[in-house]
């Protein structure tokens, strides 16, 4: 499956963050600290218009990612 | 209580409602919004109670020492650090959003580890219902051991209970304690407490840990990597700062257990069904540029509206009136113009951007605070990406549409200095607030029939070129771009935007931006005025014309802007097209001035205060009657009295064109210059004025020269070897940055 295919085929499923161990150090501390922290639940809800950024929902709270950085998290499927 | 000043300061997590506090704290006007980083630099104010403390409102954040503590752009963030290393802040007041309490307790707990007074204040209690929480309060006063007080800082719900605590704070003597909120494993508190003695006796807990997470960025492991009760307990691939933040969290984390008892999430539902919409595959384009069309139609609309209904009143109260009494009382000549064209000319200028502008700011914050403002950042993030920047950068290029100075000043947000750079560069080709009058005044006269049009057409282009800017910074080198791009944009939630605050902000915004500009159209108006009644021997014109000394640089210069369609005979709009480097603002005042000047001199103030009253009155209750024409795009909006003077003969329409093209892309003013220096540096601010006005000038040119030459072949070739010389510099630029860098590198080292 293509990367544009697998991204979609995400859509609406919601995973549990295992760790972020992927991202570097100042990005780890990013997250962290806007609640982005593992064993959170996070939704990607939507992909904007021009492919990138996405759109993911944790903890209630709305938020834009770039796709390098949603590849960098280590993700649990919990349910669809 | 001492004598030395008592500072309370605001500290809490970006757009929480900190400067909403901070206005009902005080009886200042800050600029709020709904969105990440409105306020960029600390603001300090008298309480409106006595005034005998001190607020200061400091910039959101989510964390101190969030980054690496070297990264010079957070200054921000730096002097808010600086004020708690050295305990400047007698109380803090933590703003925390009731609705996501669990992630912003962090910042709580670390301005308790570093041993400062807080107050913890629950804001959008107003919001309580919708989201159907249920927090004990009591319960998480006891884990933090704060006083915790709940206020709507929109509303002004719960304010006079904050004042009183803070009072009752300030008045208790602080106890001494060594009471920490969080807990470390065992290991990691006898390191904390080794490094504390290490640091000597100033240190505190907060800089031995601030000590420990900066070694997590140094190339070589600290000692303690190696320590086996440590390395035993953290997680092979964790650094110091994974071990820390995550446990503070998980305490956070068991005190929610206890603190909320009850979840809903009913706001999720309507911002995903707007966020539907918006940020649409196929409409969130379509979406965003007719949100901008719109935003500028009702500001034209509007704002011309009231335009039309008030200049010829204040016309005639600081223009006519004046003029009479001149006359009447035989007031020198010198003097009668310095008071009608110097400074009341002045006053009519100023004032007449008001209603524009306070319609465009009004409009601006609306969706500012209706929370699409941030979707459009992320519409748009992947547009920008072609140029390598993130979409911080066009919310600075939009904040450039209402003025460059404000855009500029904006770029601050951006967390890298080249991005920041690029962004400044692009800045210039932003149509600001000034620049629409002209256009609207140009447009309204020549182009009747299209002027909404016309207005579209030259915003599109200004924008276009500002990408095309970007695009080649990053395509020569000229800026490079960083690697590791990282998007971490926080989406607020819709909300209604609430009217009074949008009119007062609007207001504070226009004031500031008129008040400005008039220190700067009030020397340039009277020179003008002595500049244009003067001529070379030194004699005063009665008619200005020809022989003025204006008239006569401006004619000099004809040869210069004859290539874009002016020649000597538009001398005025050439010394307007001078004079706009000062401010934009001051480009129409200088035409009114040498036209109305030849339309209506000075001598010519005719008739009685009561003739006066009845004729202005009567034109400003025919423009009310009007209104509708001015949202109409194809009926003649209402232009001054001065502008009739232009007619075919004078000038043509491609000759306007070509000068509207030249004012939408040359240098902005002096104040952009200064804040893109103060920005980027007097290096970057120098170019950014070079290149803006070889860019306008070459495409006014480029205008000219299509339009004249009625032979698309001819123009094909034209706009084909242009394009063509363009990537020939820009390749050029290139290898030459390349071989330049190449030099400049250090030599490789045989093996
Ligand atoms: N419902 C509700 N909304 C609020 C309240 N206080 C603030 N807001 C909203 O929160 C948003 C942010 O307000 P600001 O005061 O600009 O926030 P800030 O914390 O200063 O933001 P930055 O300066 O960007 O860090 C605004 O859109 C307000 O409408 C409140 O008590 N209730
Ligand atoms: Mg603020």
């Amino acid at each position: 499956m293509s990367e544009e295919a697998e991204i979609e085929s995400d859509i609406g499923k919601i995973y549990r963050i295992l760790s972020l161990r992927k991202c570097p150090l100042s990005q780890r501390v990013s997250l962290y600290t806007r609640g982005i922290i593992p064993g959170k639940e996070i939704r990607l809800r939507q992909i904007s218009p021009l492919g990138d950024p996405l759109i993911v929902e944790i903890n209630q709270q709305t938020f834009a990612i770039n796709r390098d950085m949603w590849s960098c998290f280590d993700l649990e499927e919990c349910r669809s | 209580m001492s004598s030395k000043e008592i500072r309370v300061g605001i500290i809490g997590n970006p757009n929480v409602g900190k400067t909403y506090l901070f206005n009902r704290l005080t009886a200042c006007e800050s600029c709020v919004g709904n969105w990440s980083g409105v306020t960029q630099t600390a603001c300090k104010a008298k309480s409106k109670q006595g005034g005998h403390y001190e607020v200061l409102d400091f910039p959101g954040c989510h964390a101190i020492r969030e980054y690496k503590p070297d990264i010079a752009h957070q200054d921000s963030v730096h002097d808010l650090e600086q004020q708690i290393d050295n305990n400047q802040i007698d109380v803090w007041l933590n703003v925390i959003d009731i609705e996501h309490l669990e992630k912003q307790l962090y910042l709580t707990v670390q301005l308790l580890e570093a041993k400062q007074r807080v107050i913890v204040v629950l804001n959008r209690i107003d919001r309580l219902p919708a989201i159907s929480k249920n927090i004990d309060i009591q319960q998480l006063g006891k884990f933090l051991n704060t006083p915790i007080v709940k206020v709507s800082a929109k509303l002004g719900l719960g304010i006079r209970a904050l004042q009183s605590t803070i009072e009752d704070h300030l008045n208790v003597e602080q106890q001494k304690h060594d009471h920490y909120p969080v807990q470390y494993h065992a290991s990691i508190e006898r390191l904390l407490t080794k490094t504390e003695t290490q640091l000597g006796h100033q240190a505190t807990r907060f800089s031995a840990w601030s000590a420990l997470i900066a070694s997590d960025y140094s190339e070589k492991p600290p000692a303690w990597h190696f320590e086996p009760a440590i390395a035993e307990r953290m997680h092979p691939q964790h650094l110091m700062t994974d071990e820390m933040t995550l446990t503070r969290f998980e305490i956070i984390q068991r005190w929610m257990h206890h603190v909320v008892t009850k979840k809903a999430a009913t706001r999720q539902h309507a911002d995903k069904h707007w966020d539907h919409w918006f940020l649409h595959k196929w409409l969130g384009l379509p979406l965003f540029f007719s949100m901008m069309l719109l935003v500028f139609w009702i500001s034209m609309g509007v704002g011309q509206l009231l335009q039309g209904v008030v200049e010829p009143l204040l016309r005639m109260l600081v223009i006519d009136v004046p003029g009479l009494l001149c006359r009447d009382f035989a007031v020198p000549q010198v003097m009668a113009l310095l008071i009608t064209q110097g400074i009341g000319l002045s006053i009519m200028t100023a004032l007449s951007f008001f209603p524009i502008l306070y319609v465009m700011f009004l409009a601006l914050h609306t969706l500012e605070e209706s929370g699409y403002m941030t979707r459009a950042a992320v519409v748009m993030d992947r547009l920008m990406r072609w140029c390598h920047l993130p979409g911080e950068s066009l919310v600075a290029l939009v904040l450039g549409l209402g003025c460059n100075v404000p855009g500029i000043l904006a770029t601050r947000h951006i967390p890298n200095h080249n991005d920041k750079v690029v962004t400044a560069l692009m800045m210039p080709f932003m149509s600001c607030g000034a620049r629409l009058t002209i256009f609207a005044v140009f447009s309204s006269v020549f182009f009747p029939q299209h002027a909404a049009v016309v207005l579209f057409i030259l915003y599109v282009l200004g924008i276009s070129i500002a990408v095309f800017t970007g695009i080649l910074a990053r395509y020569t080198g000229l800026v490079q771009a960083t690697n590791a791009e990282t998007y971490l944009l926080e989406l607020p939630a819709y909300q209604w935007p609430s009217l009074t605050v949008g009119l007062r902000q609007a207001y504070q915004r226009s004031q500031r931006f008129v008040m400005n500009a008039f220190a700067i159209i009030l020397p340039v108006c009277c020179i003008l005025a002595l500049c244009n009644h003067i001529d070379i021997q030194g004699n005063f014109l009665q008619i200005p014309g020809d022989q003025s000394i204006i008239a006569s640089i401006g004619k000099g210069l004809g040869v210069l802007f004859a290539p874009i369609g002016l020649t000597a005979e538009h001398w005025p709009l050439i010394v307007s097209l001078l004079m706009g480097l000062l401010a934009k603002e001051v480009v129409i005042s200088t035409l009114s001035i040498f036209y109305m000047q030849m339309t209506d001199p000075l001598q010519q103030t005719v008739g009685t205060l009561a003739t006066l009253w009845q004729s202005n009155l009567a034109e400003a209750l025919e423009n009310a009657q009007r209104w509708y024409a001015y949202f109409l795009p194809f009926i003649q909006t209402e232009t001054p009295n001065w502008a009739l003077y232009f007619n075919q003969q004078h000038i043509s329409p491609q000759a306007v064109m070509g000068y509207l093209i030249f004012t939408l892309l040359y240098f902005p003013c002096v104040s952009t210059l200064y804040a893109t220096a103060r920005q980027v540096g007097w290096r970057w601010a120098g170019f950014s004025v070079l290149w803006s006005t070889l860019v306008a000038y070459l495409c006014a040119f480029t205008y000219q020269m299509v339009v004249q030459i009625p032979l698309p072949l001819y123009d094909a070739l034209w706009l084909i070897s242009l394009g063509g010389l363009c990537y020939a510099v820009a390749t050029g630029l290139k290898w030459f940055i390349r071989s330049k860098k190449a030099e400049s590198a250090p030599p490789q080292v045989a093996p």
